[in-house]
């Protein structure tokens, strides 16, 4: 059975998801320490959520498979396991499928229907395979949440009327300066949000934008894409002191604005107000920052709080979407369900098959002629056909199929091929 | 009474309720209504004002008068500011602020003229002092709407004020605008009020020391310091904010003397 063990917005404040971020060769460990908690494992790991979707072998192990995953979160990331207790969650069965279907499909977004969450996982799942932690399980949850995503995004309107982390910068600029013609954006790190929130501001007026990272090279390629101008990282003072907008979402583990850099910064600016969006986790700039005069700042539980509105106003698309999703888990678990009763059915037609042959070959004497005996043998096959119809349809769709095959393994002692029957029809819990 | 009396109230009243409907509702057409109403009180407070200075009753003639001077040139300065920005929140803290004014300038028992009512200067003095205290007030109420919006900013909490108040960046406009123009009307009042005072039979020096005086030398103090903060200091936001509200009180402190003190 596939379970869900991790945190996100809705359970842990930023401050707790920033310590359990993980990322690059911290991410690679992890994930290699989660395969040998599951025989399957796939670690999602955005701003907003980190979370291990392990393959159990049964409903016993979940406990001790969150006891586990917590563990393993607070060994890599130096946090205290009691406090990160308080913050975890844990889907098992079907709930985890629908968990991470609704992740995938941007509902359990914090901006619902933002669209960077579908890369983000389809990137984890990339990753579980070069790292060989996929297995017929996840193998196929994964595809079908892809696909239910699909469907969300083209058939409601959530996506498309979503209120993005992008338009809530804009919003909270607009409250602080207004009009933003002519109002300096400061893009720091290459990243996705940056790129959208920028391209977001540009197009309110604000301008012009400026890029810097660590990395030259990627603030030039995101300059050129979103018609700014690249800069050195060793400008950011001079560049912080001119700008009145900043959009801060490098991959830092460290703030890399801190307190006493803006307060100095200020000072040159001669109080000249100044909008700080952090969308980094681990955040990019010292929380006491905000505690500075005409210093405004906001990190992604910030804005959470400005979207949350939004998402009361599209209940109906939530509602639309949410049915798309109890559909696509429906679809899942037919299809294992099929998948799970195949040993069986596999067993039960070469018993009967083997019990019409051996019959018509006793009887095949009285046959004159290869023509006459093979023809007796095909009406022993057509019989077991006919006779195996309604029973194997039974055994596919049935909403109680694994009941019915293990009567059926039961009834005509198919022992054989119990263990594979069972272990495939495990994953549909 | 003036006649006109009830009118102005009711319409002070009806311009006073569209202001608190749009502020939990947020419906344009409402605004507009209730700048539109505000704009008819005000016509019919200048004419509750002309027809008391027909019997020689004039804006200056003592505390009461002046006290509902200032609260209609209070809503003839925001009326001005709503032209260059439409700030509805503002219009739902000062159309009440500036009817109870009203009211307690009609309702309070009427004073006489000293002997030295009819003097220009002191008119002057009166006209430009309650001018300047009026615009004051526009900035005053601007520099409350600031500090909440501000203080909600600050703290991450996005609720009415937020969504329906101006930006910072507007209101530190309006407050600088206001400081701008008041700040010159009350600098002339004073000299004109000092000069005044000297020239009295019993002035002199001493009288100049009087609390109401001291008082307006200070809202005066508070008003300048301000406004070379600003130029020099870069001073913005939340000090402007509350430098205005201290000049403010000082400024209203004075009134609230002259009003209880009855004839000027």
């Amino acid at each position: 059975m596939l379970v869900a063990v991790g945190l996100s917005h809705r359970t842990a404040p930023v401050e707790v998801r920033e310590r359990v971020a993980l990322s690059g060769e911290a991410l690679e460990a992890a994930l290699r320490s989660a395969a040998r908690l599951g025989s399957e494992a796939l670690i999602l790991s955005t701003c907003n959520r980190v979370e291990l979707y392990l393959a159990a072998p049964d409903d016993r192990a979940t406990a001790e498979l969150r006891a586990a995953a917590r563990d393993l979160l607070a060994e890599n990331q130096r946090i205290e396991a009691p406090l990160l207790d308080t913050h975890l969650y844990l889907h098992g069965g079907a709930a985890a499928v629908r968990h991470l279907f609704r992740v995938a499909a941007s509902l359990d977004s914090m901006v619902v229907g933002e669209p960077q969450v579908l890369g983000q996982v389809k990137e984890a799942f990339q990753l579980a395979q070069r790292a060989g932690t996929i297995g017929p399980l996840l193998g196929r949850a994964l595809p079908r949440a892809f696909s239910a995503a699909k469907r969300v995004r083209s058939e409601t309107e959530v996506a498309r009327s979503s209120a993005s982390m992008a338009s809530a910068a804009v919003d909270l600029a607009r409250h602080i300066f207004g009009d933003l013609q002519g109002k300096e954006v400061l893009v720091i790190g290459a990243g996705e949000m940056g790129d959208n929130a920028a391209r977001h501001l540009a197009a309110a007026g604000a301008g012009p934008l400026l890029v810097t990272s660590r990395t030259f090279e990627r603030a030039a390629e995101l300059a050129a894409r979103i018609g700014g101008a690249a800069h050195p990282w060793s400008e950011l003072p001079a560049l912080l002191e001119r700008c009145d907008v900043v959009l801060s979402s490098t991959g830092a583990a460290q703030p890399i604005l801190s307190r006493e850099l803006v307060q100095r910064v200020m000072r040159a600016r001669r109080g000249r107000w100044l909008c700080i969006i952090d969308i980094a986790v681990p955040r990019d700039v010292a929380p006491s920052v905000g505690e500075l005069e005409n210093v405004y700042l906001y990190d992604v539980d910030a804005l959470q709080e400005l979207v949350k509105d939004h998402l009361a106003g599209r209940q109906k698309e939530a509602e639309a979407a949410e049915a798309i999703i109890a559909d696509e888990v429906d679809r899942f678990f037919a299809t294992e369900r099929s998948l799970g009763a195949v040993p069986t059915i596999k067993a039960l037609r070469e018993h009967f098959v083997a019990v019409a042959r051996a019959e018509a070959h006793k009887v095949s004497g009285a046959f004159e002629g290869e023509q006459n005996r093979r023809a007796l043998q095909a009406l022993a096959d057509s019989i077991v056909n006919q006779l195996l119809h309604a029973p194997l349809i039974a055994l596919k769709h049935e909403e109680q199929s694994e009941a019915l095959a293990e009567a059926v393994r039961t009834l005509f002692a198919l022992s054989e091929n119990d263990e594979s029957a069972a272990s495939v029809a495990r994953g549909r819990k | 009474m003036s006649p006109v009396f009830p009118l102005t109230l009711a319409l002070y009243a009806v311009s006073c309720a569209l202001y608190m409907a749009h502020a939990a509702t947020s419906a344009d057409r409402l605004a507009r209504s209730a700048r539109l109403v505000l704009a008819g009180a005000f016509l019919s407070h200048a004419a509750d004002i002309g027809a008391l200075c027909l019997h020689g009753i004039h804006p200056f003639v003592d505390g009461r008068e002046a006290l509902s001077f200032i609260a209609w040139l209070t809503v003839g300065a925001y009326l001005g500011v709503t032209l260059r920005h439409p700030l509805p929140l503002v219009g739902a803290l000062l159309v009440p602020i500036t009817m109870v004014l009203h009211v307690a300038a009609r309702l309070a028992p009427s004073g006489t003229s000293g002997p030295q009512a009819s003097t220009l200067l002191r008119l002057l003095h009166i006209g430009l002092a309650t001018a300047g205290v009026a615009v004051f007030a526009v900035a005053g109420v601007g520099a409350l709407i600031y500090l909440g919006a501000e203080t909600q900013l600050k703290r991450h909490r996005f609720g009415a004020l937020f969504r329906q108040g101006p930006p910072l960046a507007t209101l530190d406009a309006l407050n600088q605008t206001c400081i701008l123009l008041g700040f010159p009307l009350f600098t002339i009042a004073m000299i004109t009020g000092a000069i005044w005072v000297m020239r009295l039979p019993d002035g002199g020096v001493h009288r100049l020391l009087a609390p109401r005086y001291a008082l307006s030398a200070i809202a005066w103090g508070l008003f300048a310091t301000l406004l070379l903060a600003r130029r020099l200091g870069g001073w913005r936001g939340r000090r402007a904010a509350l430098l205005t509200l201290a000049g403010l009180g000082a400024a209203l402190c004075v009134v609230a003397i002259y009003f209880l003190r009855g004839p000027i």
